[in-house]
């Protein structure tokens, strides 16, 4: 974790036992706050503030609700997913990072009144009696700072006793040693978010190479556990076919199918707020190429067309296989005409995506 | 403690710029102004030395006086010394009558940088008064806008691009500017933000400098260098550009309006697909006012539901099983 340089404690967070074993890892000095407002004070004169904000480590309490309906985007259809928010922000600098511009505080944040957090997982564990997914990708990396805060150890024992929820844990990274020395739990999958290598190395500063993380993935399946894969965002460029090609190649010789929980397809998608963002953050991103159109949210999409001719394509390299077409696939934030178009099949409901992948496939 | 004099217009205090940064403006309305009523207000000015004076505020009128031939014009002196101050008074003078432009602001920034005014001191005295943002970066990009070549100032100005439209221009080198230019003149701000942007993503998609699809463009348009007819020829490219940043949607586009026309759909039932072909429905909308009317034109869709080309007007198709 050198690449902190500085880590700001919330004072109401200090005498957490959250915070007293990062502070412990942590080779620096830490300055107490008594507010975030502070913290922002520090990096107001930087010409670019979300690189600052990703060295910047900031310990606090939520005084939300840690877990929330995933809040996918308007009109096009979701699929039941639960999100933890429980570290915000990210150290790896992907160019798409839809957080870029939906955070508004660019620091790395890790909320440490895991006491709370405990409850909320106790209430929908109860709540929920059928199996449902719920996972902490969503507003950061689920491993990234796992090293520090151990937090994966900890959601694996909060989620011991509530087999029915599906815990996800989604990645970029191969930092797996903890998942490695803790006993595997049937209701943890862990996922990576997986693209074509040279979309990697192009667009995702800071992230391991796709094979390093698919070999991250054979270990973590070697141990066990079920793994999930996520191809988003899809990107287009001129040799789209032979790398998302190669990288399904690499997975399936590697990762056994049935070990495999479910497979995500999303195109790149962003609010055009983005589009500044990333124009100024990453000029040469290929983000700023594609052919968008303004979707049925707002958002800016790649047009139907060559989005569903990239889902098609990607889903035929995996139907090479037997044994990965018994693999559940969805799509991410995608519209009902789009998964007939994709998948074949009648239109699906929210609920009915949710059933259909938190099931056990046995 | 002022004074006013006369002075002859070709006084050196009218040759030295360095208070000058009104460059680009409408000079016939000044012109009439000048002609019917005078000088009203004389322009000002600081006496450097003993005799030698410099011309702060009024260089539009100097500029106008001039050609009408006038000798000799009134002059207010005032005494003060200290450049920063000098600049405090001639911003919020011209703040009384009217807004400055970003081209002025451009101007002013970089005659203060060349009179040796820190960047600090006019990020603390300055921004404000200039109404940006009090931050270095704002004023390296004002630097920056004061130092493109005059016929790109000269649209900036005379379209009031906004500074993300400036911040475009700033990509390109200065040829490709010079060589865009004469069409964007012809253009409406949102027109010339999509041309810009445009022919950026598709240089950076293609890997291709800007001035070789500018080129490719002319090749395939002909020689027209003389073409009087500029507007059309910046519609033109503004078209051919959309059509290559976006070849997939325009040839959706083009195939739906074809279809239409090879099966006579008839221009008076309006047909609109689902914005962008993002959903399958297509719209139809028709008016009638009686009962006549309508039944002819529901037969008329009925007629047109039965020709068999009709299913290639539905646009998603599930894969083969």
């Amino acid at each position: 974790m050198n690449f902190i340089e500085k880590v700001f404690v919330v004072a109401e967070a200090y005498s957490y036992p959250l915070t007293q074993r990062i502070l412990n890892q942590l080779q620096l000095k830490p300055q107490i706050v008594s507010g975030t407002e502070e913290v922002r004070q520090e990096i107001a004169g930087e010409e670019d503030i979300i690189k600052k904000g990703k060295k910047i480590l900031v310990l606090d309490i939520s005084k939300a609700k840690f877990i929330k309906p995933c809040p996918c985007t308007p009109v096009y259809l979701g699929c039941g997913y639960l999100v933890i928010n429980a570290d915000l922000n990210c150290p790896l600098d992907c160019s798409y990072c839809i957080l870029q511009s939906y955070l508004d505080q660019p620091w790395l944040t890790v909320f440490v009144n895991q006491d709370q957090l405990a409850q909320e997982i106790s209430y929908w564990g109860h709540k929920r009696k059928g199996y449902f997914r719920i996972g902490t990708g969503e507003l950061g990396d689920s491993l990234a700072l796992d090293p520090l805060t151990q937090r994966s150890r900890d959601l694996c024992q909060m989620f011991f006793s509530y087999p029915q929820a599906i815990l996800e844990l989604k990645t970029k990274t191969t930092s797996i040693d903890l998942i490695l020395k803790q006993k595997c739990l049937p209701n943890v999958v862990i996922a990576w978010s997986l693209n074509a290598e040279e979309i990697a190395h192009r667009e995702e500063k800071g992230a391991p190479p796709v094979k390093d993380r698919l070999l991250a993935a054979k270990e973590v399946v070697k141990k066990g556990y079920r793994v999930a894969f996520h191809f988003d965002p899809l990107i287009w460029y001129r040799n789209w076919e032979e790398g998302y090609g190669q990288v399904v190649e690499f997975l399936m010789a590697n990762i056994p199918a049935e070990k495999v929980a479910w497979i995500s397809l999303g195109a790149l998608r962003f609010p055009p707020q983005l589009k500044a963002i990333i124009k100024k953050r990453f000029p040469n991103s290929l983000c700023l190429t594609q052919e968008f159109i303004r979707g049925l949210d707002g958002k800016y999409r790649i047009f139907r067309p060559l989005r569903v001719e990239m889902y098609r394509q990607v889903m035929n390299f995996f139907k090479a296989s037997k044994r990965y077409q018994k693999v559940k696939f969805y799509l991410c934030m995608e519209s009902a005409e789009v998964w007939n178009e994709v998948m074949g099949e009648k239109k699906r409901s929210e609920r009915g995506i949710c059933v259909f992948l938190s099931r056990p496939l046995n | 403690m002022m004074k006013t004099i006369n002075l002859s217009l070709n006084n050196p205090a009218f040759q030295d710029e360095r208070f000058r940064f009104s460059y680009i403006f409408a000079q016939d309305d000044l012109k009439t102004s000048l002609l019917l009523s005078g000088l009203i207000y004389p322009p000002w000015g600081i006496e450097e030395k003993k005799g030698k004076f410099i011309l702060v505020s009024g260089w539009k009128r100097v500029v106008v006086a001039r050609e009408l031939g006038w000798k000799e014009i009134p002059f207010l002196v005032i005494q003060e010394t200290k450049p920063e101050i000098i600049w405090v008074k001639l911003i919020a003078e011209n703040k009384a009558h009217r807004q400055l432009q970003m081209v002025d602001k451009a101007f002013i920034i970089k005659k203060m940088l060349k009179m040796g005014i820190s960047r600090e001191r006019i990020k603390k005295g300055i921004c404000s008064l200039l109404e940006i943002p009090p931050l270095v970066e704002w004023i390296s990009f004002y630097e920056h806008l004061a130092e493109l070549e005059r016929e790109t100032i000269k649209v900036i100005a005379a379209k009031n691009l906004p500074e993300y439209i400036v911040r475009l221009l700033f990509d390109y080198a200065q040829e490709e500017r010079q060589a865009l230019i004469p069409w964007l003149e012809h253009l409406s701000q949102n027109k010339i933000k999509e041309v810009l942007e445009n022919l950026q993503e598709i240089a950076l998609r293609d890997q291709l400098r800007p001035a070789q699809i500018i080129s490719a463009f002319r090749a395939l348009e002909g020689d027209r260098k003389g073409e009087k007819d500029l507007a059309r020829q910046a519609e033109k490219w503004r078209e051919h550009l959309k059509e290559k940043r976006f070849p997939c949607f325009q040839a959706t586009f083009l195939k739906f309006q074809s279809l239409l026309k090879e099966i006579n759909w008839p221009p008076e039932i309006e047909i609109k697909p689902s914005p962008f072909f993002e959903r399958n429905d297509l719209r139809v909308s028709f008016e009638f006012t009686n009962e006549n009317e309508l039944k002819h034109m529901a037969s008329k869709l009925l007629t047109l539901s039965q020709n068999k080309k009709i299913k290639q007007l539905f646009f998603g198709k599930s894969p083969k099983k």
